[in-house]
This record gives structure tokens, sequence and C-alpha cells, in this order.
């Protein structure tokens, strides 16, 4: 092949990681090219742990200068030594979920024959993971990069790093002090308040991707007023913030898939309430979910919601009246826990949704039958003061039913797909049929279901 | 219609539209810095390192591609997952020519430097690799295994131990 080295390069880089594997085989040259390739590079990663390590040692001492990527399994502390033949990762993922903190002697040998042990020199390392279980783990780790300062992507995983402890929240600022050009930031540990955002609003870097994960559990009672430090620190990044993700610990991989922001994990937005991010909010797609406490919402007032075409809330309650700029929202997912007797008045205040086009209520009680009764009047309110409306959707749950009067002639044009998931769910589709003319009404699965909406 | 003169390695000259020619960055470059005047019609930009089979096939690619916008290179780049399967089906038609050919493209691509000829000549050469084995490589580019069997087991070995990041 006479192409130069650059577009040989070129050309690889356009592969996945089986096929770069197999054109490893082909030629020393191409295995050459490849392994003095850093971009190529970073498309490989190689795992150490304990198991592994005799028979990789050679390789690592050999090749270790060529290596991007790395991930350590168990023994971080130690196996960290090895970097010294390996001064270019820049990609370095530790998961050592091990307590055991002694290496067998056999592996420790070898590393010692090999490593001085010295002060690292972590000057190309860019994206840094701990994931751990054990907090001295965590805290051993977090201190051997203290040197660090040249990190693009950090995240600390540990639910059992107790942040709030002081000599933690210090080294941990300090750490973070330290990174100039940190762009994705990712912190799910122990927090039981924003202690640690404490001076926050001093970093150096400026965030494009925040994922915090809170110990929702173990939060202090008075968490929800004592949220001051971090939202503080988020103001200081909305700047070129693009992507922020809220959860608790143990629920992050859910974070991952969101592109922006879409899921406001329980007391985080009225916690939110002194910061503007929200008022640059150009999503299409907002999901309110499992909001027990919207007490704040007068703050969201100015946000602007005019792109917002979907909305998702779980738990609506009247203080979704306070919302405002959703003239453009087709599609409202509602899941509600208690009677929809007075959903229309919610509906028309302010002829807030005049572009509804989709209505999905779901609703689920163990409460009595007759508690949450919704007659056709009620639908027929409903669609009074949404005129727009084609779809409606209801899923019940639980020990529900719906029911609907005969003695109504109104002609609506509503197609109404019914959900069942609970056998003991009745919706009476003929009586539905009676009183809304031309509708269409028939049970369907929820596959089936997304298909007609179109989403 | 403005137009320029292109000269090829073996001395044919093409005239072309001078915005076809302005798709290779060398050109445009030239223009510039070198002080050739866009408007003198007897002003020929000489192309040494492309001969005319090539620069008529560069010529036809960048009169198809002419108006397509410039796609943005930014700091990302490296980082995107490079696809190969976007290919359109004009340019997987142009590009069914020998394998002398399409190095020689790849070539005058790079010379040129028209990033979207780059792009689209090193995907389909990256697609003629995609899912062969070593051996198949090796025979498809005329390669020579220089590997000592030991050698090779070693790296067989190693490969092992790669996993996708």
């Amino acid at each position: 092949m006479e192409l130069p080295t650059e577009i040989l390069v070129n050309i690889l880089n356009y592969l996945d990681v089986p096929s770069l594997k197999q054109c490893l085989l082909v030629s020393r040259h191409f295995h050459n090219l490849i392994f003095n390739s850093s971009n190529l590079m970073r498309k490989l990663l190689i795992i150490l742990n304990e198991n592994s390590l005799l028979k990789k040692l050679e390789f690592i001492k050999n090749n270790g200068r060529c290596l991007r990527c790395l991930e350590i399994t168990d023994h971080g502390h130690y196996l960290i030594k090895l970097l010294t033949h390996m001064p270019n990762i820049s990609t370095l993922k530790i998961s050592d979920n091990q307590f055991q903190y002694q290496v067998n002697q056999q592996a420790m040998r070898a590393i010692e024959g090999i490593c001085e042990d010295i002060g690292h020199d972590f000057s190309a390392l860019q994206e840094l993971t701990i994931e751990s279980n054990n907090p001295f783990v965590t805290e051993q780790l977090l201190s051997q990069f203290y040197s660090c300062s040249t990190l693009k992507s950090f995240n600390l995983i540990c639910k059992m790093f107790d942040i709030n402890q002081a000599t933690k929240i210090v080294l941990l600022r300090k750490f973070l002090m330290n990174q100039l050009d940190l762009k994705e930031l990712t912190l799910a540990t122990m927090t039981k308040n924003d202690e640690i955002f404490e001076n926050f609003d001093k970093m150096n870097f400026k965030l494009k991707k925040f994922t915090i994960g809170w110990d929702w559990e173990n939060r202090r009672e008075n968490f929800h007023e004592n949220c001051q430090n971090f939202c503080r620190f988020l103001r200081h990044q909305e700047e070129i913030l693009e992507e922020l993700s809220f959860g608790h610990c143990g629920v992050a991989d859910n974070l991952t898939e969101r592109t922006k922001i879409k899921l406001f994990e329980r007391m985080m937005i009225e916690n939110l309430q002194n910061f503007n991010f929200l008022e640059v909010f150009d999503e299409e797609n907002l999901k309110f979910e499992r909001l027990q406490n919207f007490q704040h919402i007068q703050n969201y007032q100015k946000f602007n919601f005019k792109k917002l075409r979907k909305l998702k809330i779980w738990w609506f309650d009247k203080r979704i009246e306070r919302l405002t700029s959703c003239s453009n929202i087709e599609f409202l997912d509602i899941l509600y826990h208690n009677s929809l007797l007075n959903m229309h008045q919610w509906l028309k205040i302010n002829d807030k949704f005049p572009n509804l086009k989709i209505l999905k209520i779901q609703y689920y009680s163990d409460i009595s039958d007759d508690f949450l009764r919704l007659t056709n009047q009620n639908y027929e309110q409903i669609f009074k003061i949404l005129p727009n409306l084609v779809q409606l959707q209801v899923n019940t749950f639980g020990y529900s039913t719906i029911r609907y009067k005969k003695n109504q002639d109104r002609s609506i044009n509503v197609k109404i797909y019914s959900l069942v998931t609970n056998p003991s769910t009745k919706i009476r589709l003929e009586d539905l049929r009676a009183v809304l003319g031309k509708t269409e009404a028939k049970y369907v699965n929820d596959k089936e279901f997304e298909k007609l909406l179109g989403i | 219609m403005q137009t320029i003169k292109l000269q090829s390695s073996d001395n044919e000259i093409f005239e072309c539209d001078l915005a076809v020619a302005k798709c290779s960055a060398t050109i445009r470059t030239m223009l510039e810095d070198l002080g050739i005047d866009e408007n003198s019609e007897d002003e020929v930009v000489p192309l040494p390192n492309v001969n005319s089979a090539i620069l008529r096939k560069v010529i036809q690619f960048c009169t198809y591609h002419k108006d397509d916008p410039v796609p943005s290179s930014t700091d990302d780049d490296e980082n995107k997952e490079k696809r190969t399967d976007d290919i359109t089906s004009w340019d997987a038609d142009f590009l069914k020519v020998d394998q002398g050919t399409l190095f020689e493209l790849i070539l005058a691509a790079n010379y040129l430097d028209i990033r979207s000829l780059l792009d689209v000549t090193c995907k389909t050469v990256a697609n003629m690799i995609k899912g062969k084995t070593p051996d198949e490589i090796r025979k498809t580019f005329n390669i020579k295994n220089d590997f000592t069997p030991a050698e090779e087991e070693q790296v067989r070995k190693e490969n092992t131990w790669c996993e996708e990041k």
C-alpha cells in the first residue's frame, strides 16, 4: 500500500475495534502505525486486575508508553504504581469494589520489581473515573491523583464516600480547584447537604456536563432550604453548561442517556429557585418526575417554555396553574394519584394548553372506586376547553374504574386508546362510544399505543 | 460564470468553474497567497502532483459537490464516532474504480486539500478493510507479512487483552 502514514492512520481511524485488532496482525508496519497513533490507541482499552497482572506485565513494560486507556478493576490503590510505565494514559478508570486491601505476594513482588516508588506524572491524564464502594480506597486514590491538574473529565462514584466529612471536603475541593480545564464532572457520593459546594463558585473550570448524585434517602430534613451553595455553583457554571443531570446514588445508570436537562429528580427543582439557568431552556421535551413539593413554581414563571411541545408531569397538582408559556405544548402526559374530577379546571386555567393535541392521563390509587369516578361530564368539560385535542389515553392501575353515563349525545372527534395493565381495571368502552360519537375506542398494549400516537 | 485553468502533471489543461476549483483549499490558497489573478484568462494553475485522469475525476467530484455546506471542524471532531455507512449513492458510484485509482484519488484529495473527497475515499478504503481477516487485508492491499511466527503469536495474545473503550 503506497499511502503516506498520515492517510493510513486516517483510514484506520474509521475502523471499529475488532477491525483495528485485525490490522494489528497485518504487518509490523501496521502494528507500529496503530501503537504510535494516540488517536487509534484511545480506542483500545487495557484492563488490569490482580488475576491478569502477571501475564500482562511484560507487555506493559514494553508497550506501556503507547497505551492511552486503562481500566483497573481491583486493587487500584496499588496497581496505579504501574502508571510509571504508562505515562501517556489519558483515560483511566479505577473501579475498585473490593474491600481487601492486600495484593497477593507474587503480584506485589512483580510490581515492586519494575516500579520505583516515585511520584507519578499525570500530565497526559484527561479522563479520570474513580468508582468504589470503599471510602478508604476512594480517599487513598484521590490523594494519589492530587498533583494531577489536566483533567477534562472527572467522575467520582462512591456511595459510601461521605464528602461531608471535613477532611474529605478539603481533599476533594482542593483537587477540583487544581483543575483548570475540566469540562465534565460527575459527583455521585454520599451527601446530606451541599456543604461540599461551598466556594465552588470560585472554581477555575467551566463545565459542559455536570451530573450530581445525591444520597436522597439520607438527606437532612432541612436539605430543601440549604442548597444555596449548590445553586451558587450552578449559576457560576451556567455560561457553557450543556448537560445537567440529577440523580441520587444508585440510579446513575439512567442518567447517561440524557442530552440536556430532562429530569428534575424529586426535590431538586425547588432548590433551584434562585437559579436562572432555565431561562434559556429550549428543550422540546420536559419531564417533571415524582415532584411532590412544587412549592416554588412561581419562581419558574419566567422560564421560556415556548419551545416546549411535550410535557410529562408526575404527581400533577394545582400548582401547574403557575406555569406559563405552555402554549405550544401538544402532548401532555400526567400521572396522577388522586381524583381526576377537577382536572378540567386546571387545564382551562388561562387557556394554558390551547394547542394540546394529545392528553395522556395515568392515575392510580388504592382508595375506593367511587372517589375516583370520572363521569362523561368531566370528560366533556375537558374536551370543551381543549379544542385541538385529537387523542386521549387513559391508563388506570390498581382498583380504579372509569365509568361513563350513556345519556349524552355529544359528538367529539376523539380517539381513545386504553391501556389495560391490571385485570381489575374496568373501562367500559361501550359507554364511551355512546358518549363520544365518532370515537374509536379499544384496548391496546403499550407498543401499539406508541405507534398510534407516533411518539 | 468565472472559470479557471488547471494544468495536470502530464500538461493537460482543464478549464473549470472557479467555484468548483475552490473546493480545493490548496487552490484557494494559491489564488490568494500567490497573487494569481482570478480574472486573467491566460493564467494557469499548475498541479504537478495530479495527473489528467485523476484531475478529471476530481473536477467531476467537485462539480457535483460544489454547493455542499462546508463541514465545520471542531475540537470534538476526533472524539466523534467515525461512520463509514453514510456514503451517498452518487459517491459510491463515483468511487467504483480500481484500487490504484482510488489510492491516487486519496493522494490527490490530500494534496489538493479537499476534505470531503479525502473523507469519502478513506471511508471507502476502511470499508474494504472492515470484516476482513489479517490475511485477507494483506491480499487486498498487497502487503507482506513480515512478522516472525513467534511475533505473530505474541501480537495475537496481546490482542486478546485489548478491549473496546
